[in-house]
């Protein structure tokens, strides 16, 4: 019998700002992180991920990530790898899976738009938000165009040919519907105001997790330090 | 920078990350070989594209950023390595272009396309190299030479083959370079030359 979802523990209200800065210090410590230090970012790490995202472990499955673990342990038990133990690299592998399957979770495009707004890179940020409200139509144009050729017998006409008449229609009708939306978005007066996009404000969340995300890292780092 | 300028960037930058998303998930369901040389070069045309209707410096780059953004809130499993591929790639060919003063024509077209699809070859190896560092490079080689050995290949054979992986990624991103030229020709016809 499942459990009722009600009594489920209500997840961390983590924004992306926070999944951020777990991202980000886990990048700066897990390649130089060594010995003790690393397994402590990998707990440390692990258990941040557990408390924000549970489903984040679930990246740790993945094709990639094995693959890379029984190719470390392959060469090992082969007797060719460089002295120490392949669990070292796979464990910087696991903190850096863990960390940016948080921000993946965490992070929508509109916030990472709005973001890059506020970080003075506004034309980024509109070209990201035009991408992501489009993306739909844009995977729609493709597979339209895709199933318009086929009807219309150009398969016919070989692959490379009707590869070019693919390639030409939706390109074009994507350079044309750029047009549209760059008439849409002045004929509403963008860019008239320079007013800042709004970002969501930090939670108490946010604040524990990249607080606790800078210690561990700045901790691997000293210790690194300390024991060179 | 126009807002038409920056709507073409978004929408392009929006093609090769659906083509990443759903494309790349329907490659790997098929166990397609080669998967990222052929994503790689997908991309790497659109963003070539996208240059040479913008003409702006950072165009192609910007182009890649975008998708690499949609990759990654599209993230499932290993994938923030194929985010860190896209933007390197986006990045190799804006150096390309760069280099060659940003003057659009098919010699800068196919420099830019080969180095980045020939990234999708070194990229296996950066990672391992941030990882494990260099040694473990030196021993995935001599895991390579006496797995040759134990198939009674030639003891060349590993330099063989990541020789002959490369020739068939430059060849890719040439071909990548050459399409793209040959669309933006077709596409300025249709749209006017400056892609007014």
């Amino acid at each position: 019998m499942a459990p009722d979802p009600s009594l489920r523990r209500p997840l961390p209200d983590v924004t992306a700002r926070g999944a951020l800065h777990l991202a980000a210090a886990t990048l700066v410590a897990a390649p130089c992180a060594q010995g003790r230090a690393l397994w402590a970012l990998l707990a440390g790490v692990a258990v941040l991920a557990a408390w924000v995202e549970p489903h984040s472990f679930r990246n740790l499955l993945s094709r990639g990530f094995l693959t890379l673990a029984l190719t470390m342990a392959a060469v090992t038990a082969t007797g060719d790898g460089p002295g120490g133990s392949w669990a070292p690299v796979v464990a910087r592998a696991a903190v850096l899976v863990l960390a940016f399957g948080v921000l993946g979770r965490r992070a929508s495009p509109s916030a990472l738009a709005t973001l890059a707004s506020r970080l003075r890179l506004g034309d980024f940020g509109l070209a990201l938000g035009i991408a992501v409200n489009s993306l739909d139509s844009v995977r729609h144009t493709a597979t339209g165009t895709w199933h318009a050729l086929r009807l219309r017998g150009a398969l016919r006409a070989g692959p490379v040919r009707c590869a070019r008449l693919y390639a030409v229609t939706v390109l074009g009708c994507i350079l044309a519907r750029a047009d549209t939306v760059a008439l849409a978005a002045e004929s509403r007066g963008y860019g008239l105001y320079d007013r800042p996009a709004q970002l969501r404000p930090a939670t108490g969340a946010d604040v524990q997790l990249a607080v606790a995300a800078w210690t561990l890292a700045v901790t691997a780092l000293a210790t690194r330090l300390v024991e060179a | 920078m126009s807002v038409r300028d920056v709507a073409r960037l978004g929408l392009l930058g929006a093609l090769w990350g659906a083509v990443e998303i759903t494309l790349g998930a329907a490659m790997q369901a098929a166990h397609v070989p080669l998967r990222g040389a052929l994503l790689t070069t997908i991309g790497i045309t659109i963003a070539l594209v996208g240059a040479a209707f913008v003409r702006r410096p950072g165009a192609a780059f910007a182009i890649g950023m975008v998708a690499a953004a949609l990759r990654l809130v599209g993230l499932s499993g290993f994938a923030i390595s194929s985010v860190a591929a896209i933007v390197i790639e986006a990045a190799l060919a804006e150096a390309c272009l760069a280099a060659f003063r940003y003057r659009i024509g098919a010699p800068a077209f196919c420099t830019a396309g080969a180095a980045a699809v020939l990234w999708d070859l070194a990229h296996p190896a950066l990672g391992v190299l941030l990882l494990g560092g260099a040694d473990w490079l030196g021993a995935f080689w001599r895991a390579a030479h006496k797995a040759s050995a134990a198939l009674h290949l030639p003891p060349a054979s590993p330099f063989v083959l990541v020789a002959a992986l490369a020739l068939m990624r430059i060849g890719l991103g040439c071909l990548a370079g050459l399409a793209a030229w040959r669309l933006v020709r077709r596409l300025q016809a249709r749209f006017g030359v400056d892609g007014a």
